[in-house]
């Protein structure tokens, strides 16, 4: 997995992000065990206090879950990882359409231009 | 209870002040970042925590005890920023001397670290190019299992892979009961490894707070915030 | 740690001292076997010779302090510092490594001496030489000295102390000088100045207790030996606590 920071945003929040984002496309499958949070943490070049913070903060959102002895893994519950794909999409679309309406289109225009995109590309 | 504590410490060089009433503490499983920039104070910092300089006024404690002590020392690792280790010697000879003073010198890791970056041990440091010479030290200071690790410009003088090598080595000795005070200019390169950075400014505390922390409220990285905070 | 600190020390230390010995050496083997047909050039040679052998002892006293400075009071004192070990360690490590290549060097020096000189005066040169090791060995002489054992253990004890002593006088010095800020070495000129200036009181005022002398006097030659032995002790303890207290409280490495 590739790890990608931007400077202004607060580390463990997009350790979120890029985890969850991993999850919902399926790089780790549901059920899957997860390296320890020390070799993530050296994988990503970030500090271990940091990655453990956003783990407790995934488990606590239910996308993984941890087993005393086990070590930690990937939620089983599809519907969580459906649920979180689709918070995942709106989060993409509303970015989406705040620039379009930046920019000055209208909700019709935006439609019309996406269908067309589409339509394009297959 | 911290592994670091430093109370109204002053430090004064004749007429010059390095060291301005600077009281702060680092607790165990902290990696702190001491920033600032030439002149600050950031080496007199390290070098007061380590008995090497005596403080005009104040105290200092390392693992609760005066620093300077031989208990302390056992306890902390210390990069100096300069070579130390005496010119003569190879870096083979160099880990027997590691091996023979510190009880917590984890030989096995060094062996390693040395052949991960292709350094060979029959060298004698003389022999040595400046930034091979600083890789030597940082590697016999980091194959220390030490409570505390003072690191003083650890990667100031090498190329960008070995830094990146240098900086997981640092995660992977990550031990919750122990701290690491990293001193540096190169914030960029360091910020994600953090939990804490610290800012002086003309030898006096500016700012100690958490990385994620300054992040979220200033909405700027810890680079950014540098070089607004001490603008030219 | 002492053992292994002593054991650094003497490594250090041997880099510099064992080729001084060779040279010396060959010098020496050199000037006695080469120079013969030269004539009055020969002697002038030797003569240099013999000069260069004894300046070697220089070299060793100056040799020690200068690995005081740089081992303890420069960029190697950021190591030696920091490892886990007290000042009387690190102390005591530099004075056994230096009083035994004193008496190395001393060794050395009269072996040189002895080869340098060629047959007439060798027979005088070495003739003190040849007295002494049967004053000490041969159980004839033991007439005049009942108990050379003691003599010599007195001998012994004095050189120690004496070469302690002479070291820690520039420790002092080193240790006081570079405990400032700045002007460091000239700091050390000036403490080294004033520590000579009080010695000189302190003998001058210390109670010496009087050696009489007796009837017999192999007992007056102990007792004054001890006497002495004594004296410089206390100069060079003096001079001990003071370096002590420095590296100790007052250390402030550039």
């Amino acid at each position: 997995m590739k790890w990608q920071f931007s400077s202004d945003a607060p580390i463990y929040a997009q350790l979120i992000e890029q985890i969850q984002r991993t999850i919902v496309s399926g790089g780790w499958p549901p059920g899957e065990r997860l390296p320890s949070v020390r070799d993530l943490a050296g994988e990503a070049g970030v500090n271990p206090n940091t990655m453990q913070r956003a783990m407790t903060e995934l488990e606590r959102e239910g996308l993984v879950y941890s087993q005393r002895t086990a070590g930690r893994f990937v939620t089983e519950d599809r519907a969580r990882i459906e649920a979180a794909r689709n918070q995942c999409a709106q989060r993409q679309i509303q970015t989406f359409l705040d620039k379009m309406e930046q920019l000055g289109y209208s909700g019709e225009e935006i439609l019309r231009l996406v269908e067309q995109e589409m339509k394009g590309e297959s | 209870m911290p592994v670091l504590e430093y109370k109204e410490v002053t430090k004064r060089y004749g007429g010059l002040t390095a060291l301005d009433g600077v009281s702060l503490t680092v607790e165990p499983g902290r990696i702190v970042g001491l920033l600032g920039p030439n002149g600050s104070g950031k080496t007199t910092l390290l070098k007061l925590a380590c008995g090497l300089l005596t403080p005009t006024s104040g105290e200092i404690l390392v693992c609760s005890q005066a620093p300077g002590s031989p208990a302390s020392h056992a306890q902390v690792s210390y990069l100096p920023e300069r070579m130390a280790v005496p010119d003569w010697m190879t870096a083979k000879q160099l880990v027997h001397f590691y091996q023979d003073f510190y009880g917590d010198f984890r030989q096995d890791v060094a062996w390693q670290m040395l052949s991960d970056l292709n350094i060979d041990p029959a060298l004698r440091v003389r022999e040595m190019s400046k930034g091979t010479r600083e890789k030597v030290q940082l590697i016999l200071v980091m194959s220390r299992a030490a409570m505390l690790y003072l690191l003083d410009e650890p990667i100031g003088g090498v190329d960008p892979a070995t830094r990146d090598y240098i900086l997981s080595t640092i995660i992977a000795n990550y031990n919750p009961e122990a701290a690491v005070v990293i001193s540096t200019h190169l914030i960029a390169d360091v910020e994600k490894l953090l939990d804490q950075v610290i800012f002086l400014k003309n030898g006096q505390l500016v700012l100690q707070s958490e990385v994620d922390q300054l992040r979220e409220e200033k909405g700027m990285s810890v680079d950014a915030l540098f070089r607004e905070v001490f603008k030219c | 740690m002492l053992t292994k600190l002593i054991k650094q020390e003497f490594r250090a230390t041997a880099r510099v001292m064992i080729p001084m010995y060779l040279v010396m050496l060959a010098l020496a083997v050199g000037a006695r076997f080469f120079t013969d047909d030269l004539g009055d050039l020969g002697d002038l040679l030797k003569a240099l010779c013999a000069l260069a052998v004894l300046a070697c002892i220089l070299v060793n006293v100056a040799a020690m302090i200068l690995r005081f400075k740089q081992n303890l009071l420069g960029d190697e004192g950021y190591l030696m510092f920091t490892l886990p070990v007290t000042v009387h360690q690190h102390l005591w490590a530099k004075l056994v490594a230096a009083v035994a290549w004193f008496a190395a060097t001393l060794a050395m020096s009269l072996g040189s001496l002895c080869i340098l000189a060629d047959s007439t005066a060798f027979t005088i040169g070495a003739g003190g030489i040849q007295v002494g090791i049967p004053l000490v060995s041969v159980h004839g002489v033991a007439v005049a000295f009942p108990d050379n054992g003691l003599f010599l253990l007195e001998l012994a004890v004095l050189g120690f102390v004496a070469g302690c002593t002479l070291c820690l006088q520039f420790y002092a010095a080193l240790a006081a000088g570079y405990s400032f800020s700045s002007h460091k070495m000239a700091l050390s000129v000036v403490w080294f100045v004033l520590l000579s200036l009080a010695t000189t009181v302190l003998t001058e005022v210390m109670p010496v207790p009087e050696v009489e002398f007796h009837n017999n006097w192999v007992a007056t030659l102990h007792l004054a030996l001890w006497v002495i032995s004594g004296c410089t002790a206390v100069v060079g303890a003096i001079y001990y606590g003071i370096t002590v207290y420095f590296l100790k409280h007052r250390l402030n490495l550039s």
